[in-house]
């Protein structure tokens, strides 16, 4: 937490409006997965076989200053200097948060040691029909169980992402969080899809009403043994919250890659900049944000909006107040409508947990859902 | 460089700006045809497969189009970066150099993985629901497209 508040606080006092917070490193885009929601790995197959440099990845974290760095991909256990990579970073004290879908997780873990400074944020996309349904392999699931217990056991840090579509069903997602916290990982994380252009399945992405709608009904009554990684005023955000109507920051997650920094977020890519300082002075931020640009009208994906979130919590006395009470008193949004869309009041009001690791924000990694669709 | 990919697939090719779909693959326009060079560009920048780049000095270069200068139409800071098939360094080519486009490589983001995957799993349903014994199943990255 103080690392985030930290950066926060200085970037406040420069008063510097636009700065970075996570660093999302795509080291390769190869995977060992075809994911149905996933935009991320169709490219050509010289492309795929391409990887950044560990000495890329060094200029890239140094030059852009975060201090958490996500490494999504692709599989980044695919990734040759993995290693390598981790190690420096550890040194440099970075937060890592290492995206993977854990397949390789049980062959690659003597690669790493246990530090504060790793942890494996491991794809889970539901429960085990629902997840393999999703990742477009059976097996998966229970693979990932078994590499996630094995890195528990080891003494790592481990957090799950799951990103979620159109036919999602509440009840499903509230007891995969269940299966999650019954394993003992340190948090979950959660987010809406993006739409995807380049995605399989173009069909299942979701509204910004109806992702409201599925949060509410999902995050309505948080039980006590949920633990998330991520802002509750993001998760009011995404439960639509009036006071939590938050604009994108784009920035917040700025996007490095064989192509270079990635203009202007981790889900579009509109073109290139050869530095971090060049992504800054030269993408025309105005022209992006969910009220202005069709391509950003649905999202709500958390490397756009939980920077925000972070940036409230710490930027003002109000957000720091909002934050203090969801965290004391369970999230705040209409309880009449959500009463009105079936979500569940066993436990409203129940105190939620405070993210327990430094970090607000880790990568989409890719893409998963929890819809079963025959 | 030469290209190395095979054939140019240029029959039946669209005039640029007849609609967002004739930018598939085997698609080529050439200067002095319909349409303009940046919107071909553009087209290219959004293509998920190798195209091949035409050289006004003859020479052909077969690659991935990842970035590009978006300047004025003419202008002389407008290029092109392309990652070549080859796998050679990338290689950032001035607009003004630039005579055509083949989109030879096969666009890995059109293809059917999704309905693959979708005749897949209901089949495999549907043999459990008959009480058959029937293995995992998967979809692999390669069967992208």
């Amino acid at each position: 937490m103080w690392a985030v508040a930290s950066h926060v606080l200085k970037n406040k006092l420069t008063r510097n409006k636009k700065y970075p917070l996570v660093l999302m490193l795509e080291p390769l885009f190869r995977c060992n997965l075809a994911c149905a929601g996933c935009g991320k790995i169709q490219y050509p197959a010289h492309i795929l076989k391409q990887e950044l440099t560990a000495e890329q990845c060094f200029n890239a974290v140094d030059e852009c200053g975060a201090p958490i760095v996500s490494i999504p991909g692709g599989e980044p256990l695919m990734y040759s200097k993995i290693q390598e990579v981790v190690e420096g970073l550890v040194a440099r004290k970075k937060y890592i948060y290492l995206c993977t879908n854990a397949i390789l997780l049980k062959e690659k873990i003597d690669l790493f040691k246990p530090t504060k400074y790793l942890t494996f944020s491991v794809h889970m996309d539901g429960l085990e029909e629902d997840h393999d349904f999703a990742v477009c392999r059976e097996g998966v699931y229970k693979d990932a169980i078994e590499a996630i217990k094995l890195a528990l056991s080891r003494g790592f840090r481990v957090t799950t992402n799951t990103t979620l579509f159109e036919g999602a069903e509440p009840g499903r997602v509230r007891g995969f969080f269940d299966e999650m916290a019954a394993l003992g990982v340190e948090g979950m994380m959660v987010s809406p899809g993006y739409s995807y252009s380049k995605a399989p399945d173009q069909e299942s992405f979701l509204h910004r009403d109806r992702t409201h709608s599925l949060f509410r009904r999902i995050l309505a009554a948080p039980k006590k043994a949920w633990r998330f990684n991520q802002s509750p005023l993001f998760l009011e955000f995404l439960m639509g919250n009036k006071g939590r109507d938050y604009h994108c920051t784009p920035w917040g997650n700025p996007t490095y890659n064989l192509f270079g920094w990635q203009k202007p977020c981790y889900l579009l890519q509109e073109g290139y900049a050869e530095t971090f300082a060049e992504l800054m002075e030269t993408t025309d931020w105005e022209q992006y944000g969910h009220e202005r640009n069709e391509k950003c009208r649905d999202c709500m994906v958390h490397s756009g909006y939980e920077a925000t979130a972070v940036d409230h919590t710490f930027g003002s006395l109000r957000g720091f107040l909002g934050t203090v009470r969801a965290v004391l008193f369970g999230y705040r949004w209409s309880r009449v409508k959500a009463a009105e869309e079936g979500a569940p009041s066993g436990e409203a009001g129940d105190i939620v947990e405070l993210p327990v690791i430094e970090s607000s924000q880790v990568a989409d990694c890719g893409s998963v859902r929890t819809e079963t669709k025959v | 460089m030469l290209s190395d990919l095979p054939g140019d697939e240029a029959s039946g090719a669209a005039a640029p700006g007849d609609s967002p779909g004739e930018y598939g693959q085997g698609f080529s326009w050439v200067e002095g045809e319909p349409g303009s060079l940046e919107e071909v560009i553009e087209a290219a920048f959004d293509y998920r497969g190798d195209v091949t780049v035409l050289l006004k000095d003859g020479q052909e270069l077969a690659g991935y189009l990842a970035n590009r200068s978006i300047g004025d139409e003419g202008s002389s800071g407008s290029w092109i970066e392309v990652f070549p098939a080859s796998g050679d360094p990338r290689r950032r080519i001035p607009n003004a150099q630039i005579g055509g486009f083949r989109f030879s490589g096969k666009d890995v983001a059109s293809g059917k993985s999704w309905e693959t995957w979708l005749k897949k799993y209901t089949e495999r349903k549907e043999a459990l629901a008959r009480g058959e014994e029937v293995e995992n199943i998967d979809l692999f990255p390669e069967e992208h497209g």
